[in-house]
């Protein structure tokens, strides 16, 4: 029943949105003319709805997985350095004044190599035999620590201009992008709910530890490093897309635990369902909430996270 | 199917000439606190790889069969369970379940059945980490069971429980032995051995600074003996075969034959 009521409730916030972010202020006239509503609606529209779904999925769905992998609930997609790696990325392209390829703007793609940089070290130390997941923990602190003094001295070369414009891609926002980019971000994306939920039941059991996990017939090593790859991916393009959105990873893993009961902690479908909504919902704020320019989704995000989760702590826990 | 250990040597905790375990035996590794028996355990488990020597099973070196493979021959229970916050008792027992390719549904209903199988079917909606230390024993054993592997290994399954629920839990593992699961938990209480069946199968492996100092089925009269010498502690002579007791006191007698009417049945 609950379930039912939750559902029910995304899909009505879900359709809403989306609705509100392809018609608002579409005035009569530009609807009469079907050619420009087409490009409207279809071109600059539709595809930022398919962004904020996509990455508020991959975020959210990533967070889950990531909170019950390091069985902490402070883990978050950027736990393992992933974003701090894609941040410095992003800087040295903004400040150091890189070239992109292709159609690839050269802010996302230093950002996405700083990603898979940074995920690479964190698998190095995973990947050994022995290697414990606070090491791997420990690993990534160590390369977010390492990764913000290089953005710091990076800072000390830049100009104006572009110490502006690194200081609003660090706020995270849903870019205005055309196909060809959602395109570019639906690989990783899909291969990182792919690797995510289908280890969905190992995840369940590591909940005993590492050791009885084994002796269940899990494959701990495998299992540690698919999720890590395959979060770090999804993460990686969202970051590199549109910078480092804040606490979409962290609440909306919590926000679903609390709304169904505790039991369904890792129903990653639901976390990536309900992450989807709510970047959507948080981006169709963003859109309306200051009247002359569009504020970035990652305040937003954070303005809502904040005291959201402290509501879920004060709110005393229900059980079944 | 025999587990097969052949010269273990881990430096400074354990020292094993030759251990052979068969299917179907119910085995009790017994000795004073820090003699190595958990480690042992976890060897037999093939948790930990021994520094020299080999732990093989059907001939075959534990570590060369898959986790996987591991999973269906052993199933092992250590001494602390670390327990997900978010699980209810039900999920606890399905998330053991981890080694079958089957539906959540299917899990599910073996999960229940399990419960319902060892009487604790009341607590299967109840989050795992409220319900009573001598309750969350027996869903631990019923996990262990629900992984159908042929060997169960459980460390120290019953400590830290009150008498009562030290009883139940050994009642249990009686119950799986009884069903033809192969058993082999450590403790270092032996009284309550006497719990899990006929004496006369029964066997017990004092281990003693990483030796195995004796290997005799409880039933042995001369087991008394070796027993004393293990924990340097006199035993009160047994009326029966299987019915032991320690003398805690020193002097006064201390007898606990047969708590529950489960002991020297044979």
């Amino acid at each position: 029943m609950r379930r039912w009521v939750f559902f029910a409730a995304l899909l009505l916030v879900g359709l809403g949105c989306t609705l509100i972010q392809l018609f608002s202020g579409l005035t009569p006239e530009s609807l009469a003319r079907p050619e420009l509503r087409a490009f409207i609606l279809t071109e600059l529209r539709l595809p930022r709805v398919l962004v904020a779904l996509l990455v508020g999925s991959t975020l959210s769905v990533v967070g889950g997985a990531f909170q019950a992998l390091f069985r902490n609930a402070l883990a978050t997609p950027s736990t393992v350095g992933t974003t701090a790696g894609a941040t410095l990325g992003a800087l040295a392209a903004l400040i150091l004044d890189l070239r992109g390829l292709g159609g690839v703007s050269a802010v996302t793609l230093f950002a996405f190599i700083g990603a898979l940089l940074a995920t690479s070290l964190v698998l190095s130390v995973a990947s050994r035999g022995r290697a414990r997941l606070e090491e791997v923990l420990l690993a990534g602190i160590a390369i977010t620590l390492g990764a913000g003094a290089l953005s710091q001295g990076l800072h000390l070369l830049a100009d104006q201009s572009s110490l502006f414009a690194a200081a609003h891609w660090s706020l995270g926002q849903l870019p205005q992008v055309g196909y060809e980019r959602v395109a570019l971000l639906i690989a990783p994306v899909v291969i990182t709910h792919g690797l995510l939920l289908s280890s969905r039941r190992g995840l369940r059991a590591l909940g005993w530890g590492e050791e009885r996990a084994q002796s269940l017939g899990i494959n701990t090593r495998r299992l540690r490093l698919t999720l890590l790859l395959g979060g770090s991916l999804g993460v990686g393009a969202c970051v590199a897309l549109c910078g480092p959105i804040a606490f979409v990873g962290l609440l909306v893993p919590h926000l679903v635990r609390r709304a169904l009961g505790e039991p369904t902690a890792l129903d990653l479908g639901t976390i990536a369902l309900s992450g989807a909504v709510f970047l959507l919902a948080s981006d169709t704020l963003a859109h309306f909430a200051l009247s002359e320019q569009e504020l970035p989704v990652g305040v937003i995000t954070a303005g809502l996270g904040a005291p959201a989760l402290f509501l879920l702590i004060l709110r005393p826990r229900t059980h079944q | 199917m025999t587990l097969h250990l052949l010269c273990i040597q881990q430096p400074g905790r354990i020292s094993v000439d030759e251990l052979r375990i068969a299917q179907g035996e119910c085995v009790v590794i017994c000795g004073p606190n820090g003699s190595g028996k958990s480690s042992l355990l976890r060897l037999m488990a093939g948790i930990d790889r021994p520094a020299s020597g080999q732990v093989t099973w059907q001939g075959k070196a534990l570590h060369s069969w898959s986790t996987a493979e591991r999973a269906a021959h052993l199933a092992w229970l250590p001494q602390r369970s670390s327990l997900s916050p978010a699980w209810t008792v039900e999920t606890l027992v399905m998330s053991a379940r981890y080694r079958f390719l089957e539906s959540e549904q299917v899990s599910q209903e073996h999960a229940r059945a399990l419960l319902e199988q060892f009487g604790l079917g009341h607590l299967r909606g109840k989050m795992a980490s409220n319900i009573s230390g001598g309750e969350l024993q027996r869903v631990l054993i019923v996990s262990l069971v629900a992984q159908q592997s042929q060997f169960l290994l459980l460390d120290e399954p019953a400590n830290h429980l009150d008498p009562q629920h030290q009883i139940n839990t050994y009642q249990a593992l009686s119950k799986v032995w009884q069903a033809g699961q192969t058993v082999l938990l450590v403790s270092h209480d032996v009284r309550l051995a006497q719990l899990l069946g006929d004496p006369a199968r029964v066997r017990l492996l004092g281990i003693k600074e990483g030796r195995c100092v004796f290997d005799l089925k409880l039933a042995d009269p001369q087991l008394e003996q070796h027993l004393e010498q293990l924990y340097e502690v006199p035993l009160v002579p047994r009326q029966e075969p299987g019915g032991l007791s320690l003398d805690l006191s020193g002097k006064q007698q201390y007898p606990l034959s047969n708590p529950g009417g489960h002991g020297g049945s044979a």
